[in-house]
């Protein structure tokens, strides 16, 4: 297999396996937060060896806490739930579901890989550079991500590898954005007309038209950003801030107008991690539950809609931002307005599988379970898009509950059915079901513990972005949650070795599969699986014992 | 060839959506408060302005007529366009804004270097190829400068 | 079949620990606290509903259409139920908004009455401090060229001007039972936030704005006040109380306060 391969299957495979070390990556990270949390003293020699400042003597410090968030939100809203639906099975699957030999560019296929390998460097240097990972967030508000080093120690170097970072992904974005759009509008076989699409290509679609539109605005909000840290300009920083007791030369920027842009980008950007997964979760729902999708037009009109209303609601994350009280109104309505169409979405996977006949595959448990996590995210988004709710909601573990529910575990739950579901076709062998099953229920038990106990959390008011809540006293008797939701998150991650077990394990040994495992409609299951195997001599005619007269060499 | 028409829409519609945003934190930025100062520009920015205009309508004739003469003219204008576009830079400077010194010079620096660098990558693109498409992007860059010249002469 | 008892019994545990409510709001001290919770419930009641109507229809169809050798029903859907389930929705979401935003008008758009007690809030990087304007009702004029914290004069008051003179500065928030309070949330260095959560109120701290937040308490008491935007390493450690007194013991508090040297 070539590095530099412009096949689009092996570019799917490449993001696949980027999104997959960082989905581990940003899950070790999270363990070490949640245990963290429910044990701020702890002495771990092993953290004094790989963090010998952030972690002295094995004690982990508030910032260390903060840079180990920071990349863990970057690394799975960028690096793995933009990357694996869209750049992973989109890249592999779009041309093979439309018909088109390849993609429309496969020289950019493979470039906007490599950057988005570099972006993933780029951010992880910033653990190797002095002072650290930044601490601000995966959403950097300034000042603080404007200030240097004096703001935090993560917020020297580290910010500006962030920076770099995100700038290259949007880089590369922009460049797989371009292709699959073209590549749906112009590469299509004959008889494959826009509404004969599977639900799929609709979703990888509408994400592209939605990653042309906004990953523009966070390239200038970070090159604004990098400006303001390096050259001196004050977009973003007001005059006569006094930090650590020195005056900063800046004067006159505006900390809200970054978060106008970011957020202008940020919430079009949690349905580029969504999008491609609704397509996904209604095409296997229809394929396991014997039935057409139910309302396939409205299931288009819906994306579109979401697409189109998804950005007139950025304000929804600056309610309490000191932005016009008025302004709040008419994004609360809008927002609201936004929760339509997803739960059209929701009523017509349940018309998808009401009267079929559901084979429980490992792939449609998750597609299953996908409903069940989007319902319960999506209910409390109610709440937390009106600005009345928000005044207490704001910023607490609520919120932190609610995206992992709804962006998060959704989102993984759709690439995880994605992945059970086109195994066969990517490898030509079919993973273990049982071994899936078991692999399901054990994730789908663990998100609810992990992420239902934080909305409690959130109830009682706790912050979120706090590296420990020891000094809350109202938080004293909430020890419980917090260890229900560690020991749920290390459960949960133990039940993911699972999955990866048992996908090395088909990869080599799996048993053969069939051209159509899934008796599936759509075009990729017209082709001959991936890697075929050949099992004996190349002239196998009239076998005796076989029912038919010739053993194709990939047969058994 | 109509996917790289349709790319090159594309690719005009994602620089364009980095330009307005740009234009929307100008606004924004502006109407914070008093710290606002007008650049000095001279007739030098808007000579140049007709030079990049001048390269788009000779690339234009040399597309219609087949011409390598006026298509290598086209070319020329645009390098010029470029060399020009840093003595606007000098200008600045010798009236003493730098990228620091007020946010309308730091708007000016960013966004004309941004637009000079897709320009020169536009240039590169007419080098090597005849294709139609790459006059589109060439037209697209025109019309881009002619926008942000109008935006600082507004923003003044 | 498991799985449709399992979306069960996860409905059923999540709603009850939400009836359970050993996790819950503090107790509300204002009549907007009050408001907030009586939204807040009929809010829960509807999207409870919802919640319970949707993973139940969800755990249904999972067991009663389960593979039992029929053969599926052919449907591509029905234009008409999509248009019902579309209006009914759009009209239960947008009237929640509607309902929703008398509350937050009535925090952030309600100018009526005059608040008596100003207090200018000033946060930073990782402590609280509060500032009263003395007897003379003035807060005197500050620049950042005189902020010096060992000096006891974070808000770098200056001391030519009498009117700052008899400022009053506590790190904690002390503020009169029954009466109007209008805070100035200032910053000085990053993006803070002013969250009391007895009073389900929340605002950001924004350097370079001053931003205005009002309310009434009306419950004595002490309640916390965490930092509830993150602001750098010592987010989690930037706390304070707010202090609820009598009008009688918060007059004799700001005497007294103002009495001291400086
Ligand atoms: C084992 C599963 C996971 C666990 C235990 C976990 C845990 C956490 C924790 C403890 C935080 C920090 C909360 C705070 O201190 O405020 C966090 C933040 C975050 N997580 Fe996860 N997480 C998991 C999976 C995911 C996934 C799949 C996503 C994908 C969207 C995700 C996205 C985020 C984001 C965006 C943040 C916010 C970071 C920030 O505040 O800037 N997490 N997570
Ligand atoms: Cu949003
Ligand atoms: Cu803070």
């Amino acid at each position: 297999m070539k590095i530099f391969s412009t096949d689009h299957k092996v570019i799917g495979k490449q993001y696949l396996t980027l999104a997959f070390f960082s989905v581990a990556l940003g899950i070790v990270l999270s363990l070490i937060m949640r245990f963290h949390l429910i044990r701020p003293d702890a002495k771990i020699s092993w953290f004094a060896t790989l963090w010998p400042v952030g972690a002295t003597g094995g004690i982990m410090t508030p910032e260390l806490y903060l840079s180990l968030m920071s990349i863990h939100g970057t690394l799975m809203v960028f690096f793995v739930l933009s990357t694996a639906p869209q750049g992973g099975f989109g890249n592999y699957f779009l041309p093979l579901q439309i018909g088109a030999p390849k993609m429309a560019f496969p020289v950019l296929s493979m470039l906007s890989f490599w950057t988005t390998f570099l972006a993933l460097m780029a951010l992880l240097a910033s653990f190797a550079v002095e002072g650290g990972a930044p601490l601000s967030g995966w959403t950097a508000y300034p000042p603080l991500s404007a200030l240097g080093q004096v703001a935090g120690p993560g917020q020297g170097l580290g910010m500006d590898c962030w920076i770099v970072s995100i700038a290259l992904f949007s880089i590369a974005s922009l460049m797989g954005a371009i292709n699959f759009i073209t590549t749906i509008l112009d590469m299509r076989t004959e008889g494959m007309n826009l509404m004969r699409m599977p639900l799929t290509c609709w979703g990888w679609f509408v994400t592209a038209i939605i990653s042309l539109l906004a990953f523009g605005v966070l390239l200038a909000a970070g090159i604004l950003l990098f400006m303001d840290r390096n050259l001196g300009t004050s977009f973003f920083i007001p005059a006569g801030l006094v930090v650590s007791d020195q005056l900063q030369n800046h004067s006159g920027g505006s900390p809200i107008l970054w978060q106008h842009l970011f957020w202008f980008f940020g919430h079009p950007e949690v349905y580029i991690a969504i999008l491609p997964g609704m397509g996904i979760v209604s095409t296997v729902l229809s394929v396991f539950a014997r039935k057409p999708v139910f309302g396939y037009r409205a299931m288009v009109y819906a994306m579109f809609s979401i697409a189109i209303l998804g950005f007139f609601v950025w304000g929804h994350h600056m309610f309490i931002s000191g932005m016009s009280p008025y302004s709040s109104i008419a994004f609360s309505l809008i927002t609201l307005a936004v929760g339509v169409p997803s739960a059209i979405k929701t009523f017509n996977w349940l018309g998808t599988i009401w009267g079929g006949k559901i084979r429980f595959t490992t792939s449609m448990l998750f597609a299953l379970g996908f409903v069940s996590v989007f319902v319960s995210g999506g209910l409390t988004g109610l709440f937390l898009g009106q600005p009345a709710i928000d005044l207490y909601f704001h910023d607490t573990y609520f919120v932190v509950g609610h995206f992992h529910m709804i962006m998060g575990v959704a989102a993984i739950f759709a690439i995880f059915s994605a992945m059970y579901f086109w195994f066969p076709k990517m490898y030509g062998r079919m993973m273990n079901d049982n071994l899936g099953q078991v692999h399901f229920y054990l994730t789908f038990i663990g998100v609810y513990a992990i992420f239902i106990p934080m909305h409690f959390l959130g109830i009682l008011g706790a912050p979120r972005r706090y590296a420990d809540f020891k000094e809350l006293e109202f938080l004293a008797k909430s020890g419980i949650l917090q260890r229900i939701t560690t020991y749920s998150a290390y459960c949960t991650a133990a039940a993911q070795l699972l999955f990866f077990g048992s996908y090395f394990y088909a990869k080599w040994r799996g048993p053969l599969a069939t051209i159509n495992p899934w008796d599936a409609t759509t075009l990729e299951w017209t082709e001959p699986s991936e890697s075929n195997v050949v099992n004996h001599a190349p002239d196998v005619y009239s076998l005796p014992g076989e029912e038919k007269d010739f053993v194709m060499q990939s047969d058994q | 060839m109509q996917k790289s028409k349709t790319a090159v829409a594309l690719l005009l519609i994602a620089i364009g959506m980095v330009f307005a945003s740009l234009t929307s934190a100008m606004v924004v930025r502006r109407g914070l408060g008093g710290d606002w100062r007008a650049l000095p520009f001279t007739a030098l920015s808007l000579g140049n302005l007709l030079i990049l205009m001048a390269s788009s309508v000779a690339l234009e004739f040399a597309r219609r007529q087949k011409s390598s003469g006026l298509w290598w003219l086209s070319c020329c204008l645009g390098a010029l366009f470029l060399m020009m576009q840093l003595l606007v830079w000098r200008d600045l400077m010798s009236a003493g804004f730098n990228v620091a010194t007020n946010p309308s010079s730091s708007f000016f620096y960013l966004i004309s270097g941004l637009h000079g660098t897709l320009v020169l990558g536009g240039l590169a693109a007419l080098a090597t190829t005849r294709a139609m498409v790459a006059t589109w992007y060439w037209h697209g860059m025109s019309i881009l400068w002619m926008y942000l010249m109008l935006l600082f002469q507004w923003m003044q | 079949m498991g799985l449709a008892i399992l979306v069960w019994i996860l409905t059923v545990g999540v709603i009850s620990l939400c009836v359970g409510g050993v996790w819950w709001f503090p107790a509300p001290i204002s009549q907007h606290a009050f408001n907030f919770d009586t939204h807040f419930s009929r809010m829960l009641w509807v999207a409870g509903a919802i919640f319970l109507l949707a993973q139940g229809l969800l755990g249904y169809a999972i067991l009663r259409f389960r593979d039992q050798g029929h053969p599926a029903t052919h449907n591509e859907g029905n234009a008409r139920l999509e248009v019902v389930w579309t209006m009914v929705t759009a009209v239960v979401f947008i009237g929640f908004a509607l309902i929703g935003n008398k509350i937050w008008a009535s925090v952030h758009m309600d100018k009526s009455g005059d608040a008596t007690i100003k207090i200018e809030v000033l946060a930073k990087q990782f402590s609280w401090n509060f500032r009263y304007p003395g007897p003379d009702g003035k807060l005197g004029r500050t620049d950042v060229k005189f902020i010096r914290d060992s000096a006891g004069n974070p808000f770098g008051i200056d001391a030519q001007d009498p009117a700052g003179r008899d400022d009053v500065i506590s790190s904690a928030i002390r503020v009169p039972r029954g009466i109007l309070v209008e805070l100035t949330l200032r910053s000085r260095d990053v993006i803070h936030n002013f969250f009391v959560r007895e009073l389900r109120l929340k605002q950001d701290i924004v350097p370079g704005m001053a931003i205005p937040l009002r309310f009434r308490a009306d419950k004595e008491g002490t309640y916390e006040v965490p930092c509830s935007e993150l602001c750098g390493l010592g987010h989690h450690q930037m706390r304070t109380t707010l202090i609820v007194m009598s009008a009688e013991d918060f007059q004799i508090w700001l005497k007294d306060e103002d009495r001291k040297p400086r």
